[in-house]
């Protein structure tokens, strides 16, 4: 344990050293201040919230169209079966970037759909809804197949077996990749900004260009996306070992 | 029990597992299912209990018609214990049993509960009731198991080869198990390769090689076999 945390201190240390190497070879360096951003701090602090309310509602969202998808990628029809296979295909093989600009441009506009943040969501789940289902897929391959044979005989609905059975399982199982997947939905919001959903990327681009804190705002963000990534990453760990446990 | 099967053939991934199997079986409480590896005994025991439908034929237990009655209703009168327990790993022994009778029988928390005590009781599992699956043996597992598909009185129970996983100790607390049912009269079919167990418990046998019945009758029957390849069978099983 000892040996574990001087390791840890030392990695850290190592890190520090580099940091204060490249900020004191930064040409700027006498002009850096990042106390210069304080007053834009509410703007930041709620761009900061509604990115990680994006983020959750896109998780959850995304997590029910991966469960819609498995179930139709799994179906005895064959034009579903095919619908969903070809749109894994197509998601698998658009960067999120594009992907969010083809939603916006070619699916909410000719639909009416105005509002940036409801569409930005709505392409996060769309986007998120294949990388579920294979999430989805993995877990269902590690329930023991007796399991489902035991649920038909002894009488369950569908519904039941799903609900009762299945689910609080594949939550487990699905626990660490779920973690994994929020990670990603949080970092890509920042691609956001290209259709001008005020999330925290376009919020500090915005204020660091009006300030002319270019330096003191990419760090920012960099610090501001860390916060959010390395507790939930830390969480994850935690929930894995009571899990396990 | 009564037992009907009319030009059974089943035909899995190309193969013919069952072969025309006609088998007629009346006033049995416990049927043992014998045979060679390969022979179709589970496969006939999963059309039996409805868990597969054969290519062709008719089926009827004790004067239900399994092909024509639907899911719903047959498996209301049936239980089934699989090779592997099938046990839901996230709920305790007890759960596992409970949340069937609260579920599916509709029976209150109560006398789910009531009715779990029982059985776990009488299979000497108290101890181990609020345990998770995976921290019980393979024998008390089979066992829960048992009592699962036993909490909702169906009125028969298949076995397929449900020791077959265990080790000898493991499968001695499971035949033990089997033979407290047969005491109290719960009618089975079971699938075995125990054949001093057959003897024991069933009263009715039916022998199958390569997807055909090759014998059936009275358990008695086994001592004196009408056909030569059950007298081969017994007379190699009983050389080990």
């Amino acid at each position: 344990m000892i040996k574990k945390s001087r390791d840890f201190l030392l990695a850290l240390a190592i890190y520090g050293a580099l940091a204060l190497y490249i900020a004191l070879s930064y040409p700027g360096r006498n002009n850096f201040n990042l106390a210069r951003l304080w007053p834009a701090a509410p703007d930041i602090a709620r761009a900061w919230f509604l990115t990680l309310w994006i983020s959750l509602l896109a998780l959850i969202l995304s997590f029910v169209a991966g469960l819609i998808l498995y179930w139709i990628t799994q179906s005895k029809i064959g034009v579903l079966r095919y619908m969903g296979i070809i749109f894994d295909e197509v998601v698998f093989g658009s960067p999120l970037i594009v992907f969010v600009i083809a939603v916006y441009y070619f699916i909410a506009f000719p639909l009416g759909l105005r509002d940036r943040l409801t569409v930005g969501i709505f392409a996060f789940t769309l986007y998120m809804a294949p990388y579920m289902k294979t999430m989805v897929v993995g877990a269902m391959k590690a329930i023991d197949p007796t399991q489902f044979q035991a649920m038909r005989v002894l009488g369950f609905t569908p519904f039941q077996q799903f609900f009762f059975i299945l689910l609080p399982q594949l939550l487990r199982i699905m626990f660490p990749p779920l973690i994994g997947n929020f990670s990603f939905i949080i970092k890509g919001t920042s691609l956001l900004a290209v259709i001008g959903v005020t999330e925290l990327f376009h919020t500090i681009d915005r204020i660091q260009a009006n300030l002319l804190l270019y330096v003191e705002g990419y760090l920012l963000m960099f610090i501001t996306y860390l916060l959010m990534t390395i507790p939930l990453m830390a969480i994850s760990r935690w929930v894995e070992r009571k899990i396990s446990a | 029990m009564k037992l009907h099967c009319e030009n059974i053939t089943h035909v899995y991934e190309g193969k013919k597992v069952l072969d025309d199997v006609t088998l007629h079986i009346e006033n049995a409480s416990a049927i043992a299912l014998l045979g060679p590896s390969g022979a179709g005994k589970s496969t006939l025991l999963r059309l039996l209990s409805k868990i597969e439908s054969p290519t062709s034929g008719q089926i009827h237990v004790d004067g239900m018609d399994v092909i024509n009655t639907s899911e719903k209703e047959y498996f209301k009168h049936i239980g089934f214990v699989f090779q592997h327990h099938g046990l839901f790993p996230h709920l305790s022994a007890c759960h596992n049993v409970t949340i069937v009778l609260e579920k599916v029988h509709k029976k209150t928390k109560e006398e789910a509960l009531t009715i779990a005590e029982v059985l776990f009781e009488q299979f000497e599992l108290t101890d181990h009731m609020h345990k998770k699956p995976a921290q019980l043996s393979g024998g008390q597992a089979q066992r829960v198991s048992i009592i699962r598909s036993l909490a909702a009185s169906p009125s028969i129970l298949f076995f397929d080869e449900p020791t077959s996983a265990l080790d000898p100790i493991l499968t001695k607390e499971v035949l033990h198990a089997i033979i407290k049912l047969r005491q109290q009269n719960i009618k089975f079919v079971i699938v075995t390769h125990e054949i001093a167990f057959a003897r024991q418990v069933a009263d009715a046998f039916v022998y199958m090689e390569e997807g055909k019945v090759i014998e059936s009758g009275a358990i008695e029957q086994l001592d004196e076999p009408k056909t030569e390849p059950l007298k081969r069978f017994l007379d190699f099983v009983m050389k080990f």
